[in-house]
């Protein structure tokens, strides 16, 4: 498992490399210019061609992707083009935000389970019908309403919890309050879909002939549901949740948007906007490593899930 | 009995005094600032603190909308092209470094360094040199006279920088010192940004402790923030919420008819739009009254180019524009040789598609087939600055208030390749427009300013759709809050519970 590890983490090389390949190229190759964007409207063609200089995109592109590169390998994800900031410290004051709100919204994801669960023993019962439906509603539901609901609800109107903002530090009452709106608004689409798919898989393997063979020596019903019929349900459910815990970990523009949370994701899409080069190419390696490191995490997994599965 | 009710007394006096010191007053924006340079930014978020740590030679009187002296006292004009500068005594930058004439060429010095990049190095172009007469004295030569110089002297990106301060930090994007009434306490980078009151300001001391900038993106929140007391001001708030925010009898709206400008361009590289009758066919289909309507009471119906609150404007121009005539829009649209059908550029950003949308409604009613193109901000600067665009819509903020900062960098050939985007070339009106830069009589530019505008109405350089509305939307118990014409609002005065 060691020796299969490090051969995925030494595979991740190109892939990153060529993650920060085709991002320098796409957004060299986009339309819009950093200096045009930082003169605004107003410039003159003399302006935009100071700021170039200034910024060094006068360079030629290989030796402005080459510099790039060298200060990437050192540990270095250069400066912000438009607020001359280091990208790492951008990005080190926006990761822990992004990180609590992708734990704690998973969290709320995976209520998905046992409600799946619930639905899939009572097949065509009313608990059923209500659970598929109200799911369909949470997969339905795009966040920026989602989110602006619960505000108008439970913090305008009730004044429950704060409308916008994490409080530091997390670990206090006004800490943990600023967290449930937020995680509640950015789960619940995954909560509904890790429903849906637990009940399909669950009603699956509830069919199958180890299932009657665990029920007819006897074993308790709690035992057959839990040790038997969910734990082989877990494989896809996992698969999608190392997804999406990946792309939460990524950034949740919108939901970071609407409740004012200072995150990757929301850096990432300004700093596309504003074509700000150096804090895209930061923000999109650190990204596809999370998203690499998710996905081992997710295969590894599998092994503990079904010892049948070997890596070597 | 009188001893504890004196108790009391101080008690309490405490207390007030507590939260008097302690007011904090939170702006929502809904962008982080870029920076907090004058120099180097030229944005209207990095502006609002920039306001509040530097201040200018000249400002502009809130209630008049007047230029004022400020760090300059009084200044003479010997000739047409030496403009000698009085500074204020006894000020000081927020550092301790002093603030005398030496600073004021320092600052001026390092916007008009190519190398330095300045955003709007523009502003200051016809300063030929900055002479230091004596600690409070300056002498700026223009190389041309300069009619505008003094509200470019007022704008936000000409204040003036503490020349140790630089020296010490390379820029001032993180590290701001300025002579203005607050200065930098914190700033986490896309969360908020802290100014504190300047212990040492020359001028009346502001009586709200903290002011904090507080990022904000979604406009719906910021409302929310607002109604629930969480935040004093918010100063972007789409049409449809206003008459919500008026009803609100803890929120005060406050609105100015502003300076910035609406209008539908035309792409004179096209050879269509080289025909006046292409462009009169188009003005005459556009009922500016029903977008008004629909910005309604964000946006004043006008037709000029250059509005009532700007300086060029004089009463009665708008005879000169074409007037709304669907009928006679039909008839011209058949009369044009290259009739084609056109599309509308729109930039995906503010009020732009709902805009473009009823244009291309009353384009296409008019007998004119028009296809909307709708393109993201950043792209759309660089598309429309290298004139690929057909018929477009923009806007231009005005920030300093005179005709001449719209109408050279956005009418005059000289700015053909960058500020003017329509690419308009019509030597008589470039002939009045230079001429109102060049002169310092203020009343002989006011009169060029409307010849030009007159006749680029008759022309239909552009067709204008409506003047902004600047407001700003605040809780009612603070009050002093200062609104200009050009969305600038200060919080100097400013006073709350």
């Amino acid at each position: 498992m060691l020796t299969y590890s490090l051969r995925r983490l030494l595979e991740a090389i190109p892939v990153l490399l060529g993650v920060t390949v085709l991002t320098f190229l796409i957004l060299h190759l986009a339309p819009g210019d950093p200096a045009e964007l930082i003169g605004g409207p107003t410039a003159t063609a003399q302006e935009i061609a100071s700021i170039r200089q200034r910024l060094n995109l006068d360079r030629p592109l290989y030796v402005q992707y080459g510099t790039f590169l060298w200060d990437l390998v050192h540990g270095d994800l250069g400066e912000s083009l438009q607020r001359r900031e280091s990208v790492r410290s951008m990005l080190a004051v926006r990761l822990p935000n992004t990180a609590v709100l992708a734990l704690t919204s998973m969290l709320v994801t995976l209520i998905g389970i046992p409600l799946g669960v619930m639905a899939a023993t009572r097949p065509n019962s009313l608990t059923d019908l209500a659970l598929m439906n109200v799911s369909l509603l949470g997969v339905s539901i795009p966040n920026f309403w989602l989110g602006i609901l619960l505000i108008i609800w439970f913090a305008v109107d009730l004044g429950w919890f704060p409308v916008a903002g994490y409080h530091h530090p997390f670990l206090s009452a006004d800490g943990l309050k600023s967290l449930i709106l937020p995680a509640v608004t950015l789960g619940t689409g995954g909560m509904a879909l890790v429903a849906r798919l637990t009940r399909s898989g669950m009603l699956d393997v509830l069919g199958q002939d180890y299932i009657r063979t665990a029920r007819a020596k006897g074993l308790p019903e709690r035992a057959v549901l839990f040790r038997h019929a969910l734990r082989n349900t877990m494989i896809p459910v996992i698969t999608v949740l190392g997804l999406n815990f990946g792309a939460l970990l990524g950034g949740a523009v919108v939901t970071e948007s609407v409740f004012a949370i200072n995150g990757v994701g929301r850096l990432a899409v300004d700093s596309i906007l504003a074509r700000d080069y150096a804090v895209v190419q930061g923000s999109v390696v650190l990204i596809a490593t999370t998203f690499v490191l998710v996905n081992l995490l997710v295969d590894l997994s599998y092994a503990l899930l079904n010892p049948t599965i070997r890596y070597a | 009995m009188k001893r504890l009710v004196r108790i009391i007394a101080i008690v309490l006096a405490g207390a007030f005094v507590a939260s008097a010191a302690a007011a904090t007053f939170t702006y929502a924006a809904q962008a982080d600032a870029v920076g907090l340079s004058p120099v180097l930014t030229n944005d209207s978020v990095s502006s609002v603190p920039e306001r509040h740590i530097y201040e200018n030679l000249v400002a502009r009187d809130p209630a008049t909308n007047q230029l004022i002296p400020w760090l300059a006292t009084s200044w003479d004009t010997p000739d047409a092209n030496t403009w000698i500068f009085h500074l204020r005594h006894g000020v000081t930058f927020q550092d301790g470094t002093p603030f005398n004439a030496e600073a004021v060429k320092f600052t001026f010095e390092r916007i008009l360094d190519p190398k330095v990049g300045a955003p709007r190095a523009s502003l200051l172009k016809p300063i030929k040199s900055i002479d230091v007469i004596d600690d409070y004295t300056v002498k700026i030569t223009t190389s041309a006279p300069y009619g505008a110089f003094l509200a470019a002297l007022a704008h936000a990106n000409a204040a003036i920088v503490s020349p140790t301060a630089v020296a010490k930090y390379g820029d001032l994007m993180k590290n701001p010192v300025g002579t203005g009434p607050y200065m930098l306490k914190e700033w986490v980078s896309g969360d908020h940004i802290t100014l504190v009151r300047n212990p040492n300001y020359w001028g009346k001391a502001p009586a709200i402790d903290t002011f904090v900038i507080r990022v904000v993106p979604d406009v719906n929140t910021q409302v929310a923030l607002l109604e629930r007391g969480d935040v004093q001001l918010i100063d972007t708030v789409p049409p449809e919420l206003v008459s919500r925010l008026q009803q609100n009898k803890a929120i005060d709206v406050v609105m100015k008819p502003g300076t910035p400008v609406f209008y539908l361009g035309f792409n004179y590289k096209e050879p269509l739009w080289q025909d006046k009758t292409a462009r009169e066919a188009v003005a005459s289909a556009v009922d500016i009254s029903v977008i008004s309507k629909l910005l309604a009471p964000l946006a004043n119906p006008d037709c000029s180019i250059i509005g009532p609150q700007v300086f060029g404007y004089v009463e009665g121009v708008e005879s000169n524009c074409t007037p709304y005539d669907p009928a006679k829009a039909k008839q011209l649209w058949s009369q044009v040789k290259d009739a084609r059908p056109v599309t509308l550029w729109v930039p995906q950003t503010g009020n732009y598609p709902r805009v473009g949308q009823i244009l291309q409604g009353q384009l296409s009613q008019a007998g004119i087939p028009t296809t909307i193109k709708t393109v993201e901000w950043g792209a759309y600067l660089s598309a429309t600055q290298k004139y690929e665009q057909d018929l477009y819509l923009l806007g231009w903020t005005n920030s300093t208030a005179d005709g001449s900062e719209l109408v050279y960098p956005n009418l005059d050939s000289a700015n053909i390749g960058a500020s003017n985007r329509s690419a308009y070339d019509n030597p008589a009106a470039n002939q009045l427009i230079e001429a109102s830069r060049a002169t310092t009589d203020q009343q002989k530019r006011l009169d060029l300013l409307n010849q030009a505008n007159a006749l680029m109405l008759k022309d239909v350089a552009w067709v204008t759709l409506y003047d902004g509305v600047a407001l700003i939307a605040h809780r009612a118990d603070v009050s002093g809050i200062t609104l200009l014409p050009n969305n600038e609002w200060s919080i100097a005065n400013a006073t709350m519970p």
